[in-house]
């Protein structure tokens, strides 16, 4: 073949290559990368399914701790959030001590300060939550039952608190005269302890 | 079969062109239009360019519809060379050989060819082989002539080419001991000398019976130009060479035999150098077979006869043949159609390359139908093992919601238990460890009696952890019960799981006012850590916390 028929062959060839190229690249290359990618998936499903049925699922089981967690999460947010101001905590304490013929004779904020993440506080960081702690002290009397009473209903009262310290003496006749101090944990909103804002109900 | 191309057969002399469609070898249709034989060498000159017309009208007569027709083109060449040689070695060697001997006397514009025409007579291993040449300017003319004419040309064989093909076919298929024939075509003749075993002598001369027909056109219409060119040849077809004849006018063989005389002789002489330096003077044939269109003429056998000094013969079927008609029997198309056999010929260059080209197209349109089928047949595959991977995915739907399920659930849970666990370790770190007051009052009130009484309850929590001390008195009747009832106290509180130490301190001995013994007491009880409602989640945030710090 000379150079004038050469050159429209050559020509010719180019274009068949190009086209069978282009049928390749179009077609048969996807089609066998899509393969590739579900023999993948599938190899993976087969592996993950094994695992779950080797693990011996229980759904119910799952589904109790979860139900569990979430009250238990719930009850430490509405702890935690019990209430916003001394005021209101003050008044609660009156309510509940007034509820068992306790009276109250002197309710004093003695500190105030933020619980600071374990020991490398330097380390706390802008996104570490806000926890207060309150310090307070009680001055109260009244009979013991009723005291033993109120000491037990105090951390439902004012939301999670931690005694510190008590005393308690004997007065005149079956009244006892006492003092109490106790710290209250409080974070200024559910938020902090429960983010996702579709969870932070107690519908949720 | 429609659109199957039509292979068509010409003849292109100086004075027609004829035309046949062959299928399998039979001639289905046959047509010929009558040319100018004096305008023959202007027509060359002028590229064939005249010829186009009556070439369309012949196809278009032969081959009404619009597919391309192929051609078999025989042609009487104006400058082509017909040698016959006797080369020793196989068929294919001897083929190449011949090419090479004709190509070399020819020169460098020649399209040559060589065919091998059959065995050698005594000299096994040796074959006779018909080479031929012509000049490229003249194939390329041809060619584009037939394809301006809207045709494929397949092959071009000049005149002489298929009459050697035919006579020594004749020879070599002959039925007697040694044949000699001499086969006499339009333009050219052929003698050729042989039997069954092989060929002896094969040689090609321009002489045809056109020359003689010529004569008769000149005797008969001397000066009239417009005059029926087929007349002459009808003339001598009809009457034949008129020495003796009495149908024809005194007139005219008065005219025709002095003009006849000299291309006798010219042809007698030819056949008589032929075979005298042709063949060894013991091994002369003593008759000689007129064969071809030419033997068709009446009393031309005996007009050579006298000549010669031979014993004459007409081959059989050539008598009366009707070789004015195209492609009748009779006529060297005709012979060469039926025989069908290889005969060399003239490619030029542009066919060449045409068939290249159409080689290549075809291997290509293959090569592209394959792949593209190739490229079918693993998408196909593919595509099948990809359903087949649907089902598979199917089975693993129920489970994989399930486990999606408690996937969900478990992120929920970390969710939740994350941040809330890490308030909550905060918390109790900040806190630190608390006992369970409610049930320690509830204790000391336990203990409290007649006999044992609390005047104080001081309780904190230490670095060591929660504490309480107590203070009070037991009261018995003597100082030993007294010292009894307080250790009954000690014993019970000590018997408490809330209590994990005792340790009594000062004691006093007292007496009342109605002489009941009275022991004072001090006592400090190390208490039990309690736990916290937060602490489990306080719990998961260590944890959570120790698995990321050894996770590298």
């Amino acid at each position: 073949m000379n150079d004038h028929t050469l050159r429209p062959a050559a020509i010719r060839t180019l274009i068949v290559c190009v086209l069978l190229a282009a049928a390749w690249i179009f077609t048969v290359k996807p089609a066998r990368a899509d393969l590739d990618d579900q023999r993948r998936l599938y190899s993976t499903q087969s592996a993950a399914v094994s695992a779950y049925l080797g693990s011996d699922p229980d759904e119910e089981r799952t589904r109790r701790t979860q139900s569990n967690l979430e009250s238990r999460v719930h009850a430490f947010a509405d702890a935690m959030t019990a209430h916003a101001t001394t005021a209101a905590l003050f008044e609660q304490i009156e309510r509940k001590a007034s509820a068992r013929s306790i009276r109250i004779h002197r309710t004093d904020p003695r500190s105030s300060s933020r619980v600071q993440s374990g020991p490398d506080r330097r380390r706390a960081a802008s996104d570490e939550p806000v926890i207060t702690a309150d310090e307070f002290l009680v001055e109260f009397s009244g009979r013991y039952g009723d005291i033993t009473d109120f000491i037990a209903e105090i951390p439902d009262t004012v939301g999670l608190a931690q005694i510190n310290s008590f005393r308690l003496t004997r007065g005149a006749g079956d009244q006892v005269r006492g003092t109490l101090t106790l710290t209250v944990y409080r974070v200024p909103d559910r938020t902090t302890i429960i983010p996702d804002p579709a969870e932070a109900s107690d519908d949720a | 079969m429609i659109g199957t191309p039509t292979r068509i057969v010409l003849t292109l002399t100086p004075d027609r062109i004829r035309g046949a469609v062959v299928r399998a070898g039979r001639i289905v249709r046959a047509e010929q239009i009558e040319t100018d034989p004096t305008a023959w060498e202007q027509a060359w000159e002028q590229g064939l360019v005249p010829l186009d017309r009556p070439l369309r009208q012949l196809l278009s007569r032969l081959s009404p519809g619009r597919s391309q027709p192929r051609i078999t083109l025989l042609y009487h060449a104006r400058n082509a060379i017909v040698q016959s040689h006797e080369i020793a070695g196989s068929r294919d060697d001897a083929r190449r050989a011949a090419t090479v001997k004709i190509r070399e006397s020819g020169g460098s514009i020649v399209i040559a060819d060589a065919a091998i025409l059959g065995p050698t007579a005594e000299k096994p291993g040796t074959w006779t082989v018909l080479a031929l040449a012509d000049r490229e300017d003249d194939t390329n003319k041809l060619y584009a002539w037939l394809t301006r004419c809207g045709t494929r040309v397949e092959r071009l064989i000049p005149e002489a080419a298929a009459i050697v093909r035919i006579a020594a076919d004749r020879v070599l298929t002959a039925e007697n001991e040694t044949t000699a024939c001499c086969c006499i075509g339009p333009g050219w003749s052929v003698i050729a000398v042989g039997s069954r075993d092989g060929l002896r002598l094969v040689r090609a001369f321009e002489f045809g019976h056109r020359l003689l027909s010529d004569v008769f056109q000149r005797a008969i219409r001397p000066d009239d130009a417009e005059a029926d060119q087929a007349l002459g040849e009808r003339m001598l077809f009809d009457h034949g060479l008129p020495f003796k004849s009495t149908e024809i006018s005194p007139e005219v063989r008065a005219r025709i035999l002095p003009m006849v005389a000299p291309v006798l002789q010219r042809f007698c002489v030819e056949i008589k150098q032929t075979l005298r330096f042709g063949i060894p003077a013991d091994q002369q044939p003593s008759t000689l077979i007129l064969d071809g269109p030419g033997a068709a003429i009446p009393y031309l056998a005996s007009a050579v006869t006298d000549t010669v000094n031979m014993h004459i013969r007409v081959a059989p079927g050539c008598d009366g043949a009707g070789v004015l008609k195209p492609f009748a029997p009779g006529t060297f198309e005709y012979a060469w159609v039926r025989a069908e056999t290889d005969t060399a010929e003239l490619i030029p260059h542009a066919v060449m390359e045409q068939k290249q080209s159409d080689t290549f197209r075809r291997c290509l349109a293959a090569g592209a139908i394959g792949a593209a089928a190739l490229l079918g047949a693993e998408y196909v595959h593919i595509t099948g093992q990809n359903r087949e991977l649907e089902p598979r995915f199917a089975q693993h739907a129920t489970t994989l919601a399930a486990l999606s399920r408690e996937e969900e659930a478990r992120e929920r849970i970390n969710r939740l238990a994350g941040a809330a666990g890490r308030v909550a370790l905060r918390v109790t770190e900040s806190a630190g460890p608390s006992a369970d007051w409610p049930a320690v009052l509830a204790l000391i009130a336990e203990n409290a009696s007649e006999h044992a009484r609390f005047d104080e309850i001081d309780a904190q929590v230490t670095a060591t952890g929660p504490e309480i001390r107590l203070k009070g008195s037991t009261v018995g009747t003597d100082d030993t019960s007294a010292a009894a009832a307080l250790t009954e106290v000690v014993q019970a509180l000590q018997a408490s799981p809330l209590v994990t130490a005792i340790n009594l301190g000062s004691t006093t001995r007292d007496t009342l006012a109605d002489d009941r013994a009275v022991r004072h007491f001090q006592l400090t009880l190390r208490l039990a850590t309690s736990q916290a409602a937060h602490q489990p989640l306080a719990d998961y945030a260590r944890r959570a916390g120790a698995a990321k710090e050894q996770t590298p």
